[in-house]
């Protein structure tokens, strides 16, 4: 999977929690290179923050969604800026949540990941940990 | 009075001798009958004859009247000298005009007052007759119209009435004027929603629909100028009703609050940056200290238990904050509350979810949910906030064993009450409860961690739904109540999120 954010100690930190988790997670800290990855790399889940240099995270979902290839990727949204315009928009572009990164521990996002690669066994443990940070799609 | 008869010719250079005669009190039985006080003096105001009608308006007696001077029994004041009166009476035979005087109680009478001059069997003046009929409350009544008239026009607010069902305006004052740029001959009889352009948060249609309910609506609108340029507006609109009881009209006072809220956005975007910039390094930190906390870089010795408890206690303070810095900042915004129907019932069942996934136990709640639905207009988002304050308020605050107990009402606004039965609140402190950073007024609370934005928070978002947060009963010792409010469902409320 791919973990996509400007901050690396960010994006570091979410990488340690999901190979604990025994996920292996590739880094990107910008739009481009996130593209670049997911092409070069086909990553089966992507944690997309928004506010980034180059290509925003919205940018960045709005190219995913739109070429057949990367369109059936769960995306979910990762950033400390939860603009109601920006979380709607995310969301009817495709993105599966949009979590707030100040309200979720590095350890629930394997839950998050198992929950949309395999829904039905993780519902309860999911529900836990949403906080109310959470922008889930409707 | 068959011995007096008004001059036709100014008499202005007879001696006084010859112009007053004898000055006897002329005949005058009939006059005791008239409402109108009437009585007669000779010049300059002596008074030689006092009727029934000046008793019962003056309270002084004939007996008592009688050969006092007038206008220092009675202390009147008139527009011009009394002397310029009396010649007027001698030249044209009579005068007319207002007079302030005191009753025998002190008591302040205005007079509108009629004179005339009186001429004996030989035609020379004997006396002025003087009738004066009260006007006190006529005059009080013009003056008072007068004032409102004029603080009509001198207020900074713009305030227009305009007419049911054809909107039309019928009143504009001076305020109006000034802030819309339209003149009152050019706004009367025009729609003032067309020609301001209204802007409001919600459908025309439900505001008048609350505005005949209630009888009044208050709230922020945008209106535009005859420049072009925009207004923010602080509104309160009141409906007039006709005499059989049907609107007639409405009352709209409108206050520009354009730099006002020009203030409010540039201070809610500061405290929305610093509250994003915050959160940044906070989830660094909460992220890698969860991290050690939990031994992904190696296991901790048991003496890091209560230290790794301590921070992290801590840090959920220090996000709770931020997190209401940010939802301060974003209260004025327009699309922050998102109403549709909510079923209230199912929103305290989550927060008390919540409230029990927080705590890692399981905190004494009772629940008494109705068996009819309560519902109301709300955005679940802001009850969700509202409702985890209020119960970790409530838990907080207990020290006993007795639990928080839970309940809802429909009517007659749908509410969730919320009891704790702990130390409670002196009443001295009930006006600061809501306050912001009120907590500096609560000494029973100085132990609890916080700033006391809770409540505060609480009130905001509940106001920004049309609700309310209220202390419902509080007293040292027996615990609080709080109850939590929302607007009844207007049938068209599911689809009023945007206009």
């Amino acid at each position: 999977m791919l973990v996509v954010d400007d901050e690396a100690i960010v994006a570091e930190m979410y990488r340690l929690a999901l190979e604990r988790a025994g996920y292996r997670a590739l880094i990107a800290l910008d739009g481009e290179t996130a593209l670049e990855t997911i092409t070069a790399a086909r990553p089966d889940f992507i944690f997309l923050d928004v506010r980034m240099p180059k290509m925003s995270g919205v940018d960045v979902l709005t190219r995913l969604v739109s070429d057949p290839m990367t369109r059936n990727i769960p995306v979910v949204m990762l950033s400390n800026y939860d603009d109601p315009t920006i979380v709607r928009q995310s969301l009817s572009l495709g993105a599966k949540e949009y979590l707030v990164k100040a309200g979720m521990m590095p350890a629930a996002l394997p839950t998050v990941v198992a929950h949309w690669l395999t829904p039905p066994a993780s519902d309860e443990l999911l529900t836990r940990i949403k906080r109310r940070t959470t922008h889930p799609a409707s | 009075m068959a011995t007096s008869r008004v001059p036709e010719e100014p008499h202005h250079e007879m001696s006084e001798a010859e112009l007053w005669g004898s000055g006897e009190r002329p005949v005058v039985p009939l006059v005791h009958l008239a409402y109108d006080a009437i009585f007669t003096f000779v010049p300059p105001a002596r008074i030689n004859y006092w009727a029934g009608g000046a008793e019962r308006l003056y309270g002084w007696s004939a007996p008592e009247a009688l050969g006092k001077d007038v206008d220092k029994m009675l202390n009147s004041t008139f527009d011009r000298p009394r002397a310029q009166v009396i010649d007027e009476v001698i030249r044209q035979g009579q005068w007319a005009g207002r007079i302030l005087r005191r009753r025998k109680d002190g008591t302040r009478v205005v007079i509108d007052a009629r004179c005339v001059l009186l001429r004996d069997t030989d035609g020379k003046p004997s006396a002025i007759a003087e009738v004066n009929r009260d006007i006190t409350a006529e005059h009080d009544a013009l003056e008072r119209e007068a004032a409102k008239t004029t603080l009509l026009e001198l207020a900074t607010e713009a305030i227009f009435t305009f007419s049911l069902p054809e909107s039309t305006i019928t009143y504009w004052n001076g305020g109006a004027a000034r802030m819309y740029g339209w003149s009152s001959e050019e706004a009367l009889g025009r729609q003032p929603h067309s020609l301001l352009k209204t802007e409001h948060d919600r459908p025309r249609l439900q505001i008048m629909e609350e505005l005949l309910q209630f009888g009044q609506w208050a709230g922020t609108i945008v209106q535009t100028r005859r420049d072009g340029t925009k207004l923010v507006v602080d509104g309160r609109w009141s409906l007039r009703l006709d005499e059989s009881g049907r609107p007639a009209s409405v009352l709209e006072v409108n206050r520009d609050m354009t730099n006002e809220h020009a203030a409010e956005v540039a201070k809610s975007n500061f405290l929305n940056l610093v509250g994003h910039q915050l959160r940044t390094p906070l989830a660094v930190i909460k992220g890698y200290f969860s991290l050690i906390a939990n031994g992904t870089y190696g296991n901790l010795p048991a003496s890091f238990n209560q230290p790794v408890k301590v921070v992290t206690d801590q840090l959920r303070e220090l996000e709770h904050l931020i997190e209401s810095v940010l939802v301060i900042s974003r209260l004025g915004q327009q699309d922050f509350a998102e109403l549709q129907r909510i079923d209230l019932g199912s929103e305290v069942e989550a927060a008390i979810q919540r409230a029990r996934a927080r705590s890692g136990t399981m905190p004494a709640i009772e629940f008494n949910d109705p068996c009819d639905a309560v519902v109301g207009d709300g955005d679940s988002r802001l009850i969700g906030q509202i409702m985890d304050e209020l119960i970790d308020n409530a838990l907080g605050h207990s020290t006993s064993r007795d639990p928080v107990v839970i309940w809802l009402t429909g009517s007659p606004n749908p509410s969730v009450y919320v009891r704790d039965q702990g130390v409670g609140i002196a009443v001295e402190s009930h006006p600061y409860l809501f306050e912001r950073f009120g907590r500096r007024n609560l000494p029973q609370f100085s132990t609890r961690p916080g700033l006391g934005l809770g409540l505060y928070l609480c009130k905001r978002l509940a106001l920004a739904m049309g609700g309310d947060v209220t202390l419902e009963t509080s007293s040292p010792g027996a615990g609080s109540t709080f109850r939590f409010s929302l607007r009844a469902s207007f049938p068209q409320a599911a689809e009023t999120s945007s206009h």
